[in-house]
């Protein structure tokens, strides 16, 4: 474990920076509680702490049938064009309140093992597709998880009762980071595979070939999946807060380089940008949705950021 | 140490010096930290985009690495880039000059006693058994008392011990330092050190001249020597002096009264009351006076008059009481008294009717007042200019040529000895002058004696019918102060119609000049005796002046003067004296009694010139006598000191060493560690202090640049670029 010359989580100085609400758990700490499904129960019951119930039904898109207009339902889901027709209102259903899949894609190459601090990027990865699952199946959806390192190795598919999470959990644990992932191939894969249209969550580092994993989200677009790519990047791959001379040795097998990465600083850091600013536009093209997680982030931090973030462009849509 | 200087030596250890950043560098390259890295591909792009400036950085500090560790090295190893340093252990040769002007004897534990101690702490702590070294005793008259002689303890501490005060001496700081130099010149060892222990008095080193400083540099320079002033400790600075005893006025003949002066002068920084002043002649008191305050710097003239019973040499005395310098608190002076002074008159005026007398006629009623034949006062014997082959020169003291036509060449050379042995000439002039004949026979012209005091010119009359007025020159001779303090009224009422034009000779003195500019009265000293030239009549032809009392004063003052100068009579300690004797013949020997001195001693009578002369050293203040004998007259002189050297305010220690920096001259200004100072001075130490500064220096600027150059962070430098993604997410996603 490298070591910086400043600590990367610092409670005291963060919590000041961050707006009020519910209070976050570390990722180490989480890392010391147990089993993921644990984890994700307790995140996801700590996020609903203090929340007002939301009108939003949750992650839906597709749309079923119709019900009469009753007092207290929200104007806006009004059809209007079938009060036009027949002169009364109704409100518009979507299925995905009533049948909803997410698949949690978890890339389990060796890079996803890096860790500067007590947690890597891996394990982040888990927790956060744990806690998203169980997310999923209590609203009443499907969810399943498939894990790859140069193709897909494990898969459960989506369902959508309590007893998936743990088998989630369970396939969770058992990964074995190898060298070398092909996402771009294993995203191909897994579009031929998909038969039935829904979420496709990615957890991964995406250190590969930048082009074909590009290929591979315009495939699982072109299927009609919704995707939602989560970066996960450990701090100091953020920051690059180290001093002196150091030796890096590559986790993926690209060798080793010896250098004062404070003499490269700036430079690593542009060309960061670079990498994240090339994903962003990418997905954003291919619509696409990117979420950059800091693995120093709490997850329920993480989670909450882009639920909010996601309701806001509900709103604004 | 001598090795220590080689090339091959110095390189070794510049090489280790230079090697030692090189080693730190790979050492601290394989003490390396090591770790995985998932995001290799951008830190090998970083890594391209900047390899070549981190190249350019890594030289730059390890450049500045090596350079801080090289000055480092030198500033300890104590090198110097000056080969006149690192002498620690090196063959020194040492000359050591001790100031023995008679300011070093101020103060009960006098300054000398100081810088004997000081010299013998030189030797002591600083020179070598064996060492070539030089002792030398500064003053007007130097006296090396070593040569280039190799270093014995015993025979220094000898002759230090036998040095118990400074001379009578000045101090001649010039020849000194020109002294020093040939010594230091004569030196022949690896180092070279030359000491100067003064009291570094402010007339001497307050303005060094550039003649001196040149000199040092040079020491410095060329001579590769360190050269040290060591102040002489200074108890004080309070001192009166007397600066002169002058005749002031009166008859120097017998029976005649005269007064003479005394200037006091307080030379310290303090005030100073309660002095007294005594005067004595041929030895008895003759009168006390108290001087009262004087402010420093101040100066007050105490006269005394005397009445001279017989006829010969008499020596006069002003005496101060006691204060911290002795030296200066007495003055000599010797007044030569006369039965009668004999003028013989050559009257050239031919019109001696009584509506307008000769100048002659005045001239004898100037010296004879009373008219009388008495042998006893001024006897005029007035004769035809041609008959002046026919008289004895010798049987005169003074002789007056009155509007005398021509000199011939024979008239001028009788002249020019009878000056030359101390007879007095006075030349008026007048219509008659011829003046060609003048300048050609007595002037400064081929063929011509030398002994007019100017070259004569055209008669130059007044426009203005009144005529010019006198004016007294600024000299201190006798007969320009005496018409200096002539009342103005009466002054003024003297003019002069007509003059001949006068241009004064080389070493001629103007004593009064007419409102025209030009000379009325000049004077020019030859051998023993002086010649004074007046460019107007001695009658009333071409002035008034007979008429005026200041006439018979000043032919009255000059022929006493012209006969009996006590300002000749007075010699300056430290020098030569070639005393001009009469009567006496080349290589004969005459008795000389020095002052202290039981016994009179023999001295050679030698040829100077056209002058016969004893020549006398004079190392003693007090009164040189040169005995009579039969028929032959004797000579007596006195010495005083050197006046100015009575100044006894010193330069103290940093201001001398700011005076002078430029020449390397290193002033010593602690006491106590003098022995160290030298020390450090041999090693460099001041080298070595300015080569670690440099060393810190260059030691800090590279940390500056290998701070800047590495980029090394802080917390307050981390950017979560995560957060600040996602945030800035939100927040377009809350604007929109």
């Amino acid at each position: 474990m490298p070591e910086a010359t400043t600590p990367t989580s610092d409670s005291s100085t963060e919590s000041s920076n961050k707006p009020r609400g519910p209070k976050y758990l570390d990722p180490e700490t989480l890392s010391q509680i147990g089993s993921l499904d644990v984890v994700a129960r307790r995140v996801v019951e700590g996020l609903r702490i203090g929340q007002h119930k939301s009108p939003s039904r949750g992650i839906s898109s597709e749309f079923t049938a119709y019900r009469q207009y009753s007092q207290g339902d929200e104007t806006r889901n009004i059809d209007w064009k079938a009060y036009a027709r027949c002169d009364r209102y109704y409100i518009k259903l979507f299925e995905a309140e009533t049948n909803f899949i997410a698949n949690m894609l978890l890339d389990a190459s060796q890079s996803m093992t890096y860790q500067s601090g007590k947690i890597s990027k891996i394990e982040y990865a888990k927790y956060l597709a744990a806690c998203l699952s169980y997310l999923v199946i209590d609203q009443g959806d499907s969810a399943g998880v498939g894990i790859f390192d140069g193709e897909l190795q494990n898969y459960i598919a989506p369902k959508s009762h309590m007893g998936v999470l743990h088998d989630i959990s369970s396939e969770l644990e058992k990964v074995n980071p190898v060298p070398r992932t092909n996402v771009g191939a294993v995203l191909h894969d897994f579009a031929h595979r998909m038969n039935r249209r829904g979420f496709v969550m990615l957890f991964s580092d995406l250190f590969d070939n930048t082009e074909e994993f590009i290929e591979g989200l315009n495939h699982l677009r072109y299927g009609g999946h919704n995707v939602i790519l989560w970066h996960i990047m450990d701090p100091y791959e953020i920051e690059f807060p180290l001093n002196g001379m150091w030796k890096f040795m590559g986790l993926e097998g690209e060798g080793e380089v010896i250098t004062q990465p404070g003499r490269v600083r700036a430079n690593y850091l542009e060309e960061l940008e670079k990498f994240v600013t090339g994903i962003k536009k990418a997905c954003n093209k291919v619509g696409v949705e990117h979420v950059l997680v800091n693995t120093k982030t709490p997850i329920e931090q993480t989670i909450s950021n882009y639920l909010l973030q996601r309701s806001a462009l509900a709103k604004a849509k | 140490m001598g090795t220590l200087n080689s090339l091959g030596l110095w390189s070794i250890i510049g090489a280790l010096g230079v090697a030692v950043p090189v080693i730190i560098h790979l050492l601290y390259r394989k003490h390396r930290r090591q770790t995985d890295w998932a995001a290799m591909e951008l830190l090998r792009k970083a890594l391209v985009t900047r390899s070549g400036q981190v190249k350019i950085e890594d030289l730059i500090i390890l450049l500045l690495r090596c350079l801080a560790i090289l000055l480092l090295a030198l500033a300890l190893l104590r090198i110097t880039l000056d080969s006149n340093s690192a002498l620690a252990d090196e063959k020194i040769g040492m000359v050591v000059a001790i100031d023995a002007s008679y300011s070093m004897n101020h103060g009960e534990f006098s300054r000398f006693d100081d810088a004997i101690e000081k010299a013998r702490k030189i030797f002591e702590d600083t020179a070598k058994e064996g060492d070539p070294v030089s002792l030398v005793l500064m003053s007007s008259r130097p006296e090396v008392l070593l040569r280039s002689a190799r270093y014995d303890p015993a025979t220094v501490t000898e002759i230090l011990d036998g040095l118990d005060s400074a001379g009578p001496n000045s101090l001649n700081l010039e020849t000194n330092i020109e002294l020093l130099h040939e010594l230091v010149k004569e030196l022949k060892t690896p180092g070279k050190e030359c000491f100067l222990i003064t009291d570094s008095q402010e007339m001497d080193w307050a303005e060094l001249p550039q003649k001196t400083r040149n000199t040092l540099t040079q020491l410095k320079e060329e001579q590769k020597a360190n050269i040290f002033i060591v102040p002489a400790s200074n108890a004080g600075e309070e001192n009166l002096a007397i600066e002169s005893l002058d005749y002031t006025w009166g008859s120097l003949r017998k029976s005649g009264e005269a007064r003479f002066t005394a200037l006091v002068r307080n030379t310290g920084r303090s005030s100073e009351e309660g002095a007294t002043l005594e005067f004595s002649v041929d030895g008895t008191l003759t009168k006390r006076v108290a001087v009262g305050n004087l402010a420093a710097g101040e100066s007050r003239p105490l006269e005394f008059t005397t009445q001279f019973d017989k006829s010969g040499d008499v020596t006069l005395q002003a005496k101060l009481s006691k204060d911290d310098l002795a030296d200066d608190n007495i003055r000599h002076a010797v007044a030569r008294i006369r039965p009668g002074i004999r003028v013989l008159l050559l009257e050239g005026d031919i019109e001696n009717t009584a509506g307008n007398r000769g100048g002659s006629y005045y001239a004898k009623a100037a010296l004879r007042p009373q008219d009388s034949d008495s042998e006893e006062g001024v006897v005029v014997n007035e004769i035809d200019p041609a008959d002046f082959g026919l008289e004895k020169l010798n049987a005169y003291d003074v002789v007056i040529m009155n509007n005398v036509l021509k000199v011939s060449s024979d008239t001028a050379k009788r002249l020019k000895r009878f000056v030359s042995e101390g007879g007095g000439l006075i030349v008026f002039a007048g219509d008659r002058v011829e003046a060609s004949e003048y300048n050609q026979s007595l002037g400064d012209g081929e063929g011509g004696e030398g002994i007019l005091p100017a070259r004569l010119g055209e008669i130059a009359t007044s426009e203005n019918e009144a005529g010019w007025a006198l004016e007294a020159s600024k000299s201190g001779h006798l007969l320009a102060r005496l018409t200096a303090r002539y009342p103005e009224k009466l002054l003024d009422a003297i003019r002069i119609t007509r003059q001949i034009e006068a241009t004064p000779a080389e070493n001629s003195e103007t004593l009064i000049t007419s409102q025209s500019g030009n000379p009325v009265l000049l004077s020019r000293s030859t051998g023993s005796g002086t010649v004074l030239l007046f460019t107007t009549t001695a009658n009333q032809r071409w002035n008034n002046l007979p008429r005026e009392p200041l006439y018979a004063i000043l032919l009255q003052q000059a022929v006493t003067m012209l006969t009996s100068d006590p300002g000749r009579l007075q010699l300056t300690v430290g020098t030569d004296a070639s005393l001009p004797l009469a009567k006496r013949e080349a290589g004969e020997f005459v008795a000389l009694r020095t002052p202290g001195a039981e016994n009179a001693e023999d001295v050679r009578v030698t040829q100077d010139g056209d002058q016969i002369v004893a020549e006398v050293s004079l190392s003693e203040h007090g009164i040189y006598e040169i005995e009579a004998e039969d028929d032959k007259p004797g000579v007596v002189v006195a010495a005083n000191v050197n006046a100015s050297e009575s100044n006894v305010r010193v330069v103290e220690g940093p201001a001398l060493a700011n005076s002078l920096d430029d020449t390397g001259v290193k002033v010593l200004n602690r006491a106590g560690s003098m022995a160290d100072a030298i020390q450090d001075e041999r090693r460099g130490s001041e080298l070595s202090g300015r080569l670690l500064i440099a060393a810190i220096i260059a030691f800090i600027l590279q940390s500056i640049l290998a701070r800047r150059f590495t980029n090394r962070i802080n917390r307050e430098d981390t950017t979560d670029l995560a957060t600040t993604l996602q945030m800035s997410q939100v927040a377009a996603a809350r604007r929109s």
